[in-house]
């Protein structure tokens, strides 16, 4: 679960230079497998816990920063009452975490003083955990051990907050086509900068939630009744949580279309299909996931086959149809131009359009390693932080003032539906993680069937867990909750956690005539919903496992 | 001068791109015929299990067995490079001569299609590239630069003369072309 392009390389670099890697996961992850020197199994959702109890042990033994804390952030004290007990009356020791994680007292203290005493240290809290539903604690949490350590701006340190990239090629600052104003959002709430989720959500619909809206509509407090869906670029069925209230919700729809190249399963339920082109019959510009430091330029190989259009001719051919003058008065050639030459990151770099086309790529060379946030270390009175504070905010007044119990203005532990202390617990006792598959892009090449080869679809399951429930490897079992049933084949292996279970998202729904998911698509079992912050909860989720039929 | 692979095992994370690669390079459907294959052991117990990926491609042997178990004489060992080659043309098929090269090789290199009297085919060290001066797909196509090829002589200095890990074993009767750095287990723990 680490993100990055080519991240591994780095990390297998970093280990060749004497770097030791842990890796904290429920799953012994073929990232741990090939660089770490030790693996800390841990339960799901339950890392904050034992960072807090971390905290607890730097604070304790006094191995904190405390210069770097008065120089560069604001609200430690705040942090030191949750952690010490004085807020809540109860001190965030290593027993206490040990209780809800399962990793051992001893092994979080001598984590503790081990990353606290080792400099520099990288904690790269990635985005799995922060998938959860308490996904921001996480990534809060993680920020803030960073800077008790000083470790932020540092070469071979690491700022936190769930690590996405270098701001070289970032794929979130590609250029795109100016999307005006949607005059529906015109008599919202101004959201702009807002952490609160709950105002972002008046007007729009929050990703994870769509399907709902669409079933429940204005009675359900959404913004309108949705009646029609036009979608392309994505497989929302597939790709958001509760699959099967998704399926419903679309059959619900008056009017359904898509944009595709593939029958996906939520395609299946479109009343049309525009035949949209492949990579290969447009041309486009393409960034490095997440980030460069190079641009890449995809040429067009082929004319579009068939009744073949782009996305962006469909879109404009639908302007006409619909009165809307000039909509797009460019070809696509000189659209990609102006990206390159307006877009203030790349034009200083790339200076020749033609050439950068003609080779496909534009390497750029970096003088020396970006280190995020150097400047703010360097020199923080004129760089200040991008916050309001303009300090790194261990405690935050624009959280604090959202008063949202689930989401605290410092970075805690919070018990959260589904989790093993939930009642449900009982009838549901296995947590369900979805990780990224290796072999396909979440739902992108399933279809392919070298991959799939690859690497079976199977649900990752302890003996501990197979055994009681009569299941060995290969076995067809069934897994299940109140949101739905996949069908999947067993792999019992030691490399996951006993009572946690995993199944890689992406595979495609396919729902048979019982309602059971034969293609096993991971959010059959996932849930709708989001956090305080609004993480999109894909990994908590408590199902059961039995044998299939 | 004999060519070869060199494999670094610890930096395998067993993405299979080259056993990919490998199949879009030769245009072989998915199916039981892999040119490349990666081998996947794990052992131990939870906390502390153990994984460990190794490829296995044909190793272009010294001493081929394969050669004097086919009956038709369709493999054969070029000179100068060494690179262990097989007639398609001349194979008779799986059903006729069942499978006596896949039975002498002690890596299961040679390979067959799910068609009844499939004919053997195998790693060709990529020919086509190598005539070229261009590496193998399946090293080029390697994310972290585990593998490398070359003449065997020359990956030996570079990368010494390990021979063994977990996954592998070398065989002393066919003498595989490769080296290997191995994920040495016993020092990790």
């Amino acid at each position: 679960m680490i993100s990055g392009t080519n991240t591994m390389y780095h990390l297998i670099k970093a280990k060749e230079n004497g770097a030791r890697i842990i890796a904290i996961d429920p799953r012994y992850h073929d990232t741990a497998a090939t660089v770490a020197d030790e693996w800390i199994p841990i339960l799901p959702g339950t890392d904050t816990a034992m960072m807090a109890a971390m905290a607890n042990i730097i604070i304790r033994e006094n191995l904190y920063d405390q210069a770097f804390l008065d120089n560069y952030t604001i609200g430690f004290d705040k942090f030191r009452e949750y952690i010490t007990g004085r807020e809540d009356g109860v001190e965030k020791t290593p027993a206490w975490a040990a209780e809800i994680s399962g990793v051992d007292a001893s092994t979080i203290e001598r984590l503790a003083r081990d990353y606290a005493t080792t400099r520099p240290a990288a904690l790269m809290d990635c985005q799995g955990p922060a998938r959860s539903a308490m996904g921001e604690q996480y990534n809060r949490c993680a920020m803030t051990l960073c800077a008790m350590t000083g470790n932020v701006g540092r070469r071979g340190g690491s700022a936190g907050g769930g690590l996405m990239g270098i701001p070289v090629g970032h794929m979130f600052r590609m250029s795109a086509i100016p999307p005006g104003k949607n005059p529906f959002e015109l008599d919202g709430p101004n959201v702009k900068g807002t952490l609160d989720i709950g105002l972002r959500v008046v007007k729009r619909v929050h990703i994870n939630k769509i399907f709902d809206a669409i079933l429940k509509g204005k009675e359900g407090g959404y913004p309108s009744d949705i009646k029609m869906m036009w979608s392309m670029c994505n497989n929302y069925l597939n790709q958001t949580g509760n699959s099967n209230k998704a399926a419903k919700a679309l059959k619900e729809l008056e009017f359904f279309a898509v944009n595709e190249l593939f029958m996906t399963p939520q395609a299946k339920y479109a009343d049309l299909i525009l035949p949209v082109t492949s990579a290969a019959e447009r041309s486009d510009l393409t960034r490095p996931w997440p980030s460069g430091p190079y641009y890449t330029f995809v040429n067009r190989a082929i004319e579009p086959l068939g009744e073949c259009k782009s996305d962006f001719d469909i879109i404009s051919d639908l302007a006409e149809r619909l009165g809307v003058k000039d909509f797009n008065p460019y070809s696509e050639d000189e659209w990609l131009r102006m990206f390159v030459e307006k877009n203030p990151e790349t034009a200083p770099q790339i200076t020749d359009y033609d050439k950068f086309k003609r080779e496909g790529i534009h390497r750029v060379k970096l003088p020396e390693p970006v280190v995020a946030f150097r400047e703010q270390i360097d020199d923080i009175e004129n760089n200040p932080f991008p916050t309001p504070s303009g300090r790194i905010e261990i405690f935050s007044q624009r959280v604090a003032d959202l008063n949202n119990p689930v989401c605290p203005p410092v970075p805690k532990y919070l018990n959260t539906p589904e989790d093993r202390k939930d009642p449900l617990f009982e009838q549901y006792p296995l947590q369900l993680l979805t990780p990224h598959p290796k072999n396909r892009v979440h739902s992108e090449l399933y279809k392919v069937e070298w991959l799939r080869e690859v690497e079976p679809h199977r649900v990752w399951i302890n003996p501990v867990d197979a055994e009681p429930r009569g299941i060995r490897d290969e076995d067809e079992v069934h897994v299940f909750n109140t949101r739905g049933k996949v069908a999947i084949k067993a792999r019992v292996t030691e490399r996951i956690i006993p009572g946690v279970v995993s199944i890689f998202e992406g595979a495609w729904y396919d729902p048979d005539h019982k309602g059971i998911d034969r293609g096993a698509c991971a959010n059959t079992l996932t849930k709708d919903a989001y956090s305080g912050g609004g993480a999109a909860v894909m990994n908590t989720s408590l199902v059961q496992v039995e044998r299939g039929a | 001068m004999q060519v070869g692979f060199y494999f670094d095992q610890t930096r395998c994370t067993g993405c299979s791109a080259c056993r990919v690669a490998c199949k879009d390079w030769h245009n072989i459907p998915a199916g039981p015929e892999n040119w490349m294959r990666v081998i996947y052991t794990e052992k131990g117990k939870f906390p502390n299990p153990s994984v460990s990926y190794m490829i296995a491609p044909c190793w272009h042997c010294l001493d081929p067995v394969c050669i004097p178990a086919c009956p038709v004489g369709a493999i054969t060992k070029r000179e100068g490079d060494g690179i262990v080659l097989v007639d398609n043309q001349v194979c008779v098929g799986n059903e006729e001569c069942d499978e006596k090269c896949l039975k002498a090789c002690p890596y299961d290199a040679p390979q067959f299609g799910p068609e009844k009297g499939a004919r053997m085919r195998k790693c060709n060290y990529c020919l086509d590239r190598f005539a070229e001066g261009k590496l193998p797909d399946c090293i080029e196509s390697c994310p972290v630069r585990a593998l490398d090829a070359g003449p065997l002589p020359e990956l030996e200095k570079k990368y010494g003369k390990s021979r063994d890990a977990e996954g592998f074993k070398y065989s002393k009767r066919t003498k595989p072309a490769v080296v290997i750095r191995p994920k040495n287990w016993l020092d990790e723990t």
